[in-house]
Formats: C-alpha cells, structure tokens, sequence
C-alpha cells in the first residue's frame, strides 16, 4: 500500500556554483554531455545550484515510482486488451492512434500482438507539498531529461564531492544494449530529426551506447524499413530501437507499414513501444474503475482528476481546480490558479468547456516552495523507472508553481555526511 | 521550506573532510574527450563568454566538429551603409550558409558588432544542407575575430543559414534530410533587447524575404517595441546591398499556435519524401508476408 504520508520538507538547494565555476561546467555540459540547449529565450536552462535530497527521502521515492510503474503497465495491459477498445475512446487519443492500435485494424489479423517491448522507461514527476509528495503526471511514452538527469547531475556531483541519485542515461543504454546484443543487430535511435534539442539527447544515448560497443544509429522514423516483422535500418536488420518520436505524432505519419508496426506486431525489441501512449492520458484515473485495475499507489499520489463537465463553472473559476490537457506536454496549455495570467486562464478555460473530452480538471495541491537567492523556487523531481526500478531523477526549478519550458534544469544530488545537516540538527562532532 | 540559514554553512569538520560549501574550481575536462576539443576552441571565441549575447550561441556544429578545412576570406563585405544610424541595433543576418559568416564577420570588423552563432542544424553524410561550409568559414575567421577590439556591450548581429528549410538540391534516396527551423526561444525577447537599450533591430536577408520561422521571432519583437528594419544582400554584388529600409511584418502563419512546433514539424514531414532528418529510403525488398 503507498505512504504519501512522508513529509518532503526537508529538501533545500545548495550554495550556487560562482559564476566562472558555472561557466565552466556549462561548457562541459555541451561537449561532454550534448547539452546543446543551455538557453531557452532568456533563461539560462542550467541552474547554478544542486539540489539536496535526504537519502530517506529518495528511498521513498523509488519506491513509490517502483510501483507506480507496475501500476501503469497494468493499466496499459488492460487498455490493450479492452474488446473494441471503448474504454480507450475516453482518453482523447487521436484517431490514427487508436487504429493503429485497434487489433482490426492490423492487416485483418485479429490476433495480431502489440509490439514487442524492449526495456520499458518511464518518468514519474513528484512534487514535494503540504500533503506529502504528490505525483502531476507520468510520462510513459517518450520522457525527456536524460542529458540533464545523468550527464549534467554527473558534473554538479562531482563539483560537490557528492552522490546523483542513479545514472538514468546509463541505465537505458545498459538495458538496451543487452536487449541489442540478444537480438544481434545495431541500435536504431528515433526522433524527430527538426529538433536539435531531441537530437542532442539521441547524440548522448548514443554515446552511451558506443562506449558499450553497441553501434547506434540516431534516424528519423520513417528511415525504418518493416522486412517480416523485423525493423532494418540502411538494409540492415536492427537489435533494438529507442522511440523518441511522440507517439501521437508517429500515428499522423504517411509511412505505412513499419509505424504501424510500431505499435502493433513488431518482434524488434522498442522502448518504448508505440501502445505506451495510451497510459499517458491524464483522463486515465476517469477509467481506473470501469477497468478493473489494482491502483493503490496512483490513488495515493495522483490528486482527485475529474472530468470538466462535472464542476459547476463557478467551481472550475475558483481556486481548487487546475485544468490540463488530455496529452499535454513540457507544462504546456495548463490553467493553474495564481500560476497562469488571467487571459490565458480564460481561453483555456473556454476551450475545456467546449471539448471536455480533451480535457481533464485536477484538484491543486500546494507546492512547498525551496528558497535561494533569486527568491522562491517551485520543485518538480522527475523519477525516471527502468522496468520497474527506480534509475534517477531529472530535476526542475521553477519560478512559479506552474512547472513548464521556463522551468530550470536543477542536479539533483544526495547529501554526504556534512551536507546532510538540516538547520534544526546539531552539528556532527569531528 | 529552508530557514534563512543557509543551508550549506561548514559545519565543525575534522581534517580533510569534505567541505559542504560551494567548490570554487571544477576538475579539468578529462583527455579522452578531446575529440571535442578543436570544436570547443571554436566555440570559444565565437562565444565568448564576456559578451552577454554568447548565452545563446548554438553550439550544435561545433559539439560536432571533428576537423574544419581552411577556407579563403571572402572580399570585405561594405556594410557600413546598411546599418540605420543612431541608436544601437541588433542585427540578424539570414543569408545562404557560408555567407551569413562573411556578412557577419563584416560587421563585427566594420562596425564593432558581436557575432552569434545561431545555426541549429546537424552534420551529417551525404545530406541535404551541407553545413561544412559554413563550419569552414567559423573556422577561417576565428583568428581574426579573436584580434578584433569587441566591447562587452556591443550589440549582437544573429547569424542564421537561410536555405535552413529549402535546400538547393531536393530530396533523394539515400540522403540524409538534416533540414531545422529557427523559434523564438532560440533568441532573445523583445524584453531582453529594449533592456540593454536596443530598440532596433536590422535583417539582412536574400531576395527570396523572410521564413515564416524567422516571422514569428520578429512579429514578436514588433509587438514589444523593437522597429525593425530590413536590408537586402545583393548577391551578384560582393560589396553592396540595398538601403535600410523599415519593415513592418505581419502576424505569420500558425502565430501563437499552442501546436506550432508540433505542426512546423509535421509539415516539414510531409513536405519530404523520406522524412525529416532521415535519409532518404532506398527501396528494399521484403521477405515477403505483404509487409513491405
């Protein structure tokens, strides 16, 4: 049974790196780690501190993400295999992906089985607040923050002398070289190739992956070439494929047979495979009952999520309700009271009154706010799951309790024996 | 929630124990990444870190740079009419690869402006933009951006790749599609311009005009203030281009568009025959079962 009853007001950011220190590791980040986006419009992505989190803490933590992981795979084999996909039309998923799922809709082969899964990640965005740790959203598709989870947190620990909390880049390309190696062929990297900041982290994967002798190929999905039931890649059979191409996006795409084999029949080992989208709805807790799951950790964590049409109007304008798109990403279109200007709030209040079934309202909890010098700092801990262990986290700063692209990127570290001190501990004695 | 102590004061500590405070130095780069190292050089003195505009200098072609061919300087270019007088002006520069860093060297020696850098697309064999030129021509100016007299505060000149999104040669099988866009957050705000008080800004584009992605950066700084004025290079003529002339830009396709980048990259998709990024599919043949 999940305790959401731990209280997380222990974390606290550290004393900022100076500025030539900062600078230093900055260049780092780019060249050692593919961090090719250190600015975003005015904001510089990397802040300049750690932040500290109690080892207690993180074991909680991994352990919350570890089931939330095994609940979320429940809920997807569930959907997978719901007759006629009805409980899967609630979700606000688009059409294509729906039929590229849909078992009828394989070449007439009913018994068609989804994709083969490869090593399966998953991230888990925890926020510390007045209720205890408390979870927004999962992204179990394609989630981001590899470089900034391993690569740049490796820099601030070893700036710290200090611990990261798992190494989650690592980790993947552990899984997936040994997932490659098994099925005997080169690794297939898939992303969005318009996207320098997607191919900066397929670069760093495939770092990863060279220096496990694996060869990784970083492509766009429709380079991928379906023989059999087998993805090739330059007439070349493929081990395993790493999905970075958001999987509503994939099912728009004018490619045939192999992005449909994507989500449906392919025996090449993909993480993560094309159906994962289907667990990333946030309309999902509108259905735990109706399937039947065992969620206990999610209805722990997840704040009360209902359907917009069932709040008065006067309720969803108040101060308890934050609206959110079905599929929404990076913090993108959310309606949070004293977070989103007003005009906005409006537009995307009107927008969920007229297609509710894209959207969902969730309760809001209070984020406990972290204190440096800039002023108060909004935490978001991204727990990164690789089948079903806890493997890092992926850390954001944000200056509003509205987490979204402005959000800085922060390392988050474990404290050592004289960073582990709280103000209200006595000191250790040497 | 943190006390006002702060959180990392030393505490008593025995001998060589780690400190809690803030390190001052960090370790040098390891040896074995110096395969990075020319790239980084490069990077380096194209953004410097005394200049506040070196913060969003893309470094994408020199994280990749493995080696650049010396290339000759181009005649100097005369800009020195472009620029409208007065005030402190930003400057982009939107030409054909190579050429957007002759320009732009220009008016860093001409007329003390800083470059950056902001071409966002990958190296890659056999692809549809071939971005070496352009890495050649960084390199081959390097030294003589390094002697120029830049102050801190100089404005900055952008410097963009205008065949980003249509290169010369279509697309084919077995090249690789390496096409990228500009977005707004890939340059300053209109805010952080008028900040440092620049309240103009100067493109310098081809004939063809200005992408839509650009638009969007410039409809925004319109918006905050910022007059924009526009300047044709005239290609056939190394050594002069049009007057300065004010620009008014209208609102551009897809402005504000919750799915813009979505969309922008959906419609470059479409627009290909292999896929964006990707190289061009060569036919292969299946095993059979009608799945190829």
């Amino acid at each position: 049974m999940a305790d959401a009853s731990t209280s997380p007001s222990a974390l606290r950011l550290g004393q900022p790196l100076p500025p030539a220190a900062l600078s230093t590791l900055r260049r780092r980040a780019i060249f050692e780690c593919c961090k090719w986006d250190p600015q975003v419009e005015d904001v510089s992505t990397i802040a300049p501190m750690p932040l500290w989190l109690p080892r207690h803490e993180w074991a909680e933590l991994s352990r919350l993400a570890a089931a939330l992981h095994l609940e979320t795979l429940a809920i997807e084999r569930a959907l997978l295999l719901d007759p006629g996909a009805a409980h899967a039309g609630e979700l606000a998923l688009p059409p294509a992906l729906l039929r590229a799922l849909a078992p009828a809709s394989w070449l007439g082969r009913p018994g068609a089985t989804p994709a083969a899964d490869g090593p399966r990640v998953m991230r888990f965005d925890f926020h510390p607040t007045t209720e205890g740790w408390r979870v927004s959203e999962v992204n179990c598709d394609v989630p981001g923050g590899y470089v900034e989870a391993s690569g740049v947190t490796a820099l601030f620990a070893e700036a710290y002398g200090a611990k990261p909390t798992g190494d989650a880049a690592g980790a993947l390309a552990g899984a997936v070289a040994r997932s490659a190696r098994a099925s005997g062929g080169d690794v297939a990297l898939v992303h969005a190739t318009a996207y320098s900041d997607d191919r900066q982290v397929m670069e760093y994967l495939a770092r990863r992956l060279r220096a496990l002798d694996v060869v990784a190929h970083p492509c766009a999905p429709d380079a991928l070439a379906l023989v059999g039931s087998e993805a090739h890649l330059f007439g070349r059979r493929l081990g395993a494929l790493v999905r970075f191409f958001p999987a509503e996006w994939l099912a728009e795409l004018r490619s045939g047979p192999m992005v449909r084999a994507l989500f449906r029949g392919l025996r090449t080992p993909a993480t993560n495979p094309g159906a994962a989208l289907l667990a990333q709805s946030k309309r999902l807790p509108l259905l735990w009952d109706a399937l039947g799951v065992d969620v206990p950790t999610w209805r722990a964590l997840l704040p009360e999520t209902r359907d917009p049409r069932s709040i008065d109007a006067s309720a969803l304008a108040g101060d308890d309700w934050v609206l959110k798109p079905a599929l929404g990403r990076v913090g993108a279109d959310i309606a949070l009271p004293g977070a989103t200007p007003p005009k906005e709030r409006a537009q995307i209040t009107k927008e969920a009154r007229r297609r509710p079934r894209e959207w969902i309202a969730q309760r809001c909890f209070t984020t406990l706010p972290l204190s440096c010098e800039q002023g108060a700092r909004y935490p978001c801990l991204g727990v990164f799951t690789l089948d079903g262990k806890a493997v890092g986290v992926y850390g954001r700063l944000s200056a509003t309790p509205l987490v979204d692209h402005r959000a800085q990127d922060v390392a988050v570290l474990l404290p050592g024996q004289f960073q582990e001190q709280s103000p209200e501990q006595p000191q250790e004695e040497g | 929630m943190t006390t006002d102590q702060p959180p990392d004061a030393p505490p008593t500590a025995p001998p060589g124990a780690p400190s809690a405070a803030a390190p001052t130095s960090l370790p040098a780069t390891p040896a074995a990444l110096s395969v990075h190292a020319e790239g980084g050089r490069l990077f380096d003195v194209w953004a410097p870190e005394t200049s506040p505009w070196s913060a969003w200098a893309k470094p994408v072609l020199f994280a990749q740079l493995t080696s650049a061919r010396p290339t000759p300087a181009a005649e100097p270019f005369d800009v020195a009419a472009a620029l409208p007088g007065g005030e402190p002006t930003a400057v982009i520069v939107d030409l054909p690869g190579a050429r957007s860093v002759h320009v732009a060297f220009a008016f860093a020696e001409l007329r003390g402006l800083r470059p950056v850098p902001l071409y966002n697309g990958v190296h890659a064999h056999d692809a549809l933009l071939d971005n070496e030129p352009i890495t050649d021509a960084l390199h081959s100016y390097h030294q003589r951006l390094l002697a120029l007299p830049i102050e801190d505060t100089a404005p900055p000149v952008f410097m963009l790749d205008c065949i980003r999104m249509r290169p010369t040669t279509g697309p084919a099988p077995g090249r690789f599609d390496n096409r990228w866009m500009v977005f707004p957050q890939d340059l300053p705000s209109g805010h952080a311009l008028t900040d440092r008080g620049i309240k103009r800004a100067l493109v310098v584009g081809a004939a063809e005009g200005v992408g839509n992605d650009l638009a969007h950066v410039l409809f925004r700084w319109q918006e905050l203030g910022v007059e924009l004025w526009g300047v044709q290079d005239r290609r056939d003529t190394q050594s002069a281009m049009s007057a300065p002339a004010k620009l008014t830009v209208q609102t551009p396709d897809n402005f504000r568009s919750l799915l813009y980048r979505a969309a922008s990259a959906m419609g470059l998709m479409r627009n290909s025959a292999g896929g964006f990024g990707s190289r061009i599919p060569v036919q292969v043949q299946s095993s059979g079962g009608g799945m190829g």
